[in-house]
C-alpha cells in the first residue's frame, strides 16, 4: 500500500479510498495557516488591549504572556494540520488542548479590567468566571484528542477516508 | 468570536458606569435609642452601558486618619438597569459611647477617611468591584466642651456657692435638644453636687450657661472633674469628663 504522505489515492483497511495531500503541500499550507492563527491569538488580543487602554480600561495581562501563549497555540494549530494524516495527529491535538488549558489558567490571575470612572473611584471588571467557562472548550478538545489517539493506535488509517476523501 | 464580542461589549459597558455622591443636602443625621448617631446619605449609580448591574451591594467604612475603624454601614442590594440611574441609600451607624474609638467625635471635629465598596454581577458572568474613597467632614455635637468653676462664696448656712460654667459649640448638622445632666466631683473622686441644664442649641450655634451649685465646705470642686451626660428623645450619651481648674 502507498505511504499516506505520497499524495496518491489509497485504500483504508475498511476498503474505502482516501487521498492524502503530500507532505510538501501540507507543510506549505500549514505555514500559511500560521498567519491567521497569529492574527487570532496574538495580534487581535494585543490590539484590543491597546484600544481598551485608550478608553481608560487597563488590563494587567503581561504582553509576553499573550505572545508566548499565542505563539504556542499558533504553532500547535499549524502542526496539527501538517500531521493530520499520521498517528501523531492525536498526540499533537492533546498537546494543543493542554497548552490551551494551561494558557487560560495562567491568564486567570490577570482576568480583570480596571477603569477610573471619576470621583476618585476605581472600577474593576472581573471575568475569571468567563475564562473558567471557556476552559470547557479545550477540555472537551482534550478528550477528543485522546479518543483519536486511542482509535489511531487500535485502527490505523481508519479515519483517513473521512478526513481525506478521495 | 461570540465570546470575544461578549467580552468586548461587557468591558466597554463597564467603562460607562458612573458613581457619584449625592449633594450635601442629601445627608441627614439622627440619634438611635442606644446612643448611636446614624448618618444617612446616598450614592447615585449611573449605568450608561448595555448590561444591567445585578445584585449591586454597597458597604461603607469610616475610619480615623490613622486607620482605626469607626463605623461600617451598607445598603440593601439593588439592580441598576442599562441606561438608568439608581439612587442607593446608605446608613452609617456611629457608636459614640465613651468606651468606643469614636468617643472623641463627641467633642472634636474631624476629617474622616471613608471608603465605599460595591460588588455586583454584570452581564451575567462578570463581577464588578467598585471602590470610592472620600473624606467625610465631621462636626462634633459638643465641640469644645468646657467647664469651669468660679469663685466660691460662703453661704449663711455654711455651704459654699460656686458658679459652674459649661460651654460648647454644636458643629454637627443636628440640633442639640434635651438635657445636660452633670455632677461635680472633687479631686478625691467624691461627688460634691449635681445639676442639669436644659439644652436647646440649634445646629452651628453655641451653648454657654452658668449654674450656681451649693457644696459642703469639705468638698472643693477646684481641681476636680465635671462628669456629664446628654439626654435627648430617650437617648442618653455620656460625654467626656472635663477637668475643673
Amino acid at each position: 500500500m502507498t505511504s499516506a504522505t505520497s499524495g496518491h489515492t489509497d485504500l483504508a483497511p475498511t476498503g474505502k479510498p482516501y487521498r492524502v495531500p503530500s507532505l510538501a503541500r501540507r507543510l506549505a499550507l500549514g505555514t500559511v495557516l500560521l498567519f491567521p492563527f497569529v492574527i487570532l491569538y496574538i495580534v487581535l488580543p494585543t490590539l484590543a488591549l491597546g484600544q481598551f487602554s485608550r478608553i481608560g480600561l487597563t488590563s494587567p495581562i503581561p504582553t509576553f504572556l499573550i505572545v508566548a501563549g499565542g505563539a504556542a497555540l499558533s504553532i500547535l494549530g499549524a502542526a496539527r494540520y501538517i500531521v493530520k494524516p499520521t498517528r501523531a495527529f492525536g498526540p499533537v491535538w492533546v498537546t494543543g488542548s493542554l497548552v490551551a488549558l494551561g494558557y487560560l489558567l495562567l491568564l486567570l490571575p490577570y482576568a480583570s479590567f480596571s477603569v477610573a470612572p471619576g470621583n476618585n473611584a476605581t472600577l474593576t471588571l472581573d471575568y475569571r468566571m468567563l475564562l473558567i467557562l471557556v476552559m470547557a472548550i479545550p477540555a472537551i478538545s482534550l478528550v477528543a484528542g485522546l479518543v483519536t489517539s486511542w482509535e489511531d493506535a487500535r485502527h490505523p488509517k481508519e479515519r483517513l477516508p473521512y478526513d481525506f476523501p478521495a | 468570536m461570540l465570546i470575544v464580542a461578549y467580552v468586548l461589549t461587557a468591558a466597554y459597558s463597564a467603562a460607562q458606569i458612573r458613581p457619584s455622591h449625592s449633594n450635601s443636602n442629601g445627608t441627614s443625621v439622627s440619634w438611635t435609642t442606644d446612643g448611636r448617631l446614624v448618618l444617612s446619605t446616598s450614592i447615585n449609580i449611573t449605568n450608561r452601558g448595555w448590561y444591567a448591574l445585578a445584585d449591586f451591594r454597597i458597604e461603607t467604612s469610616v475610619a480615623f486618619a490613622n486607620g482605626t475603624l469607626i463605623a461600617h454601614g451598607g445598603a440593601a442590594s439593588v439592580t441598576v438597569p442599562p441606561g438608568g440611574t439608581t439612587v442607593v441609600p446608605i446608613a452609617i451607624s456611629i457608636p459614640l459611647g465613651l468606651t468606643g474609638p469614636a468617643a472623641a467625635l463627641l467633642t472634636h471635629d474631624a476629617k474622616l477617611p471613608a471608603t465605599t465598596f460595591a460588588n455586583a454581577t454584570f452581564a451575567g458572568v462578570f463581577g464588578i468591584h467598585l471602590e470610592i474613597p472620600n473624606n467625610q467632614s465631621w462636626g462634633a455635637p459638643f465641640f469644645g466642651l468646657n467647664a469651669t468653676a468660679g469663685t466660691p462664696a460662703l453661704e449663711p448656712n455654711g455651704s459654699v456657692a460656686i458658679p459652674v460654667r459649661v460651654m460648647f459649640q454644636d458643629h454637627s448638622s443636628i440640633d442639640d435638644r434635651g438635657s445636660l445632666l452633670f455632677s461635680v466631683e472633687s479631686s478625691t473622686g467624691s461627688t460634691c453636687a449635681t445639676g442639669s441644664f436644659p439644652v436647646d442649641v440649634p445646629s452651628k450655634a453655641g451653648f454657654d450657661q452658668t449654674q450656681t451649685l451649693f457644696f459642703s465646705s469639705s468638698c472643693d470642686p477646684h481641681g476636680g472633674t465635671l462628669v456629664s451626660s446628654y439626654t435627648t428623645m430617650g437617648v442618653t450619651v455620656s460625654l467626656p469628663p472635663e477637668s475643673l481648674p
